[in-house]
């Protein structure tokens, strides 16, 4: 219950300043590469220099373990699929073409969502701002995601991993 | 948006999906959330607008392929930046493929709209 209410209000404080900044994880890339226009990619950089400080923060304070580069996320995975990412992950290590097929897809993502006019968390934004076509897109995008797990355990080569 | 919207649609839909996602008993309401949060947001700034047009089938199709892409790529372009600024190098490949990506839709809008 508490990962419920925790991940909707943090969830509801993300979207509303999302859709004050017009924040968009492709879209910075997007418009500096399309125009040259900054605004988006100070955003995206701010995002990831934040994520980097805070977690710093956290690790500081002995509240998070930050692992090594190329490490388990485990650790700071626990509201999210443990399963599929430490399996997945572990077998990013053990199988190169794993890496290619993960390559392949992040390109896929990025070429599509340039597509789409954003990435998932700007579509969600425009969802709640009423755009139907964003509404679309979602129910879409959780037949994807929905699909996609089985067909990932089923691409990944069989690991000695139970959790 | 990937993962916790997986977590959600594996607590919605209860069967068996071989094992992927550990059994769900609290939804994580993020992705929720983030609908919620930017509703508020629109209607507060008046930027809210009523949902136009009927079901987009163009836009559910790209929902799909990148919801789908997501997950095998390790996560939502949010995550995979958010991964990044924790240091895991596992999504270091996978960034680069995502840039790759972008820039190559960028060459196409560019080449489309005529001057190369």
């Amino acid at each position: 219950m508490f990962e419920a209410v925790a991940t909707f209000v943090a969830g509801g404080v993300i979207g509303y300043l999302g859709q004050r900044s017009r924040m968009c994880f492709v879209g910075g890339l997007r418009n500096w590469l399309l125009v040259r226009d900054t605004e988006l990619l100070t955003g995206l950089v701010t995002f990831v220099v934040s994520a980097w400080l805070g977690f710093s923060l956290l690790a500081s304070m002995d509240l998070i373990k930050v692992r090594p580069l190329g490490g388990s996320v485990a650790q700071v995975d626990d509201l999210s699929i443990q399963t599929t990412i430490s399996t997945f992950v572990g077998q990013l290590a053990a199988s190169p073409l794993t890496v290619v097929i993960a390559v392949t897809a992040a390109a896929t993502m990025g070429f599509l969502s340039v597509q789409a006019d954003g990435c998932p968390f700007r579509q969600h934004v425009r969802a709640g701002q009423g755009d139907s076509r964003a509404w679309s897109y979602l129910s879409g995008f959780y037949i994807g995601v929905l699909v996609a797990g089985p067909v990932v355990v089923l691409l990944a080569p069989k690991a000695g991993s139970g959790t | 948006m990937a993962c916790h919207g997986q977590e959600l649609a594996a607590w919605l839909f209860p069967f068996d999906i071989r094992g992927v996602v550990d059994p769900v008993s609290v939804p994580l309401l993020t992705t929720v959330g983030v609908v919620v949060g930017a509703g508020l947001a629109a209607r507060r700034n008046r930027e809210f607008r009523r949902p136009r047009g009927g079901f987009n089938s163009t836009s559910a199709l790209l929902g799909a392929g990148v919801g789908f892409a997501a997950i095998v790529a390790l996560g939502c372009p949010t995550r995979l930046w958010l991964r990044l600024g924790y240091g895991d190098g596992t999504v270091l490949l996978p960034i680069v493929g995502l840039v790759l990506g972008i820039l190559v839709a960028v060459i196409v809008m560019k080449r489309r709209a005529g001057h190369v």
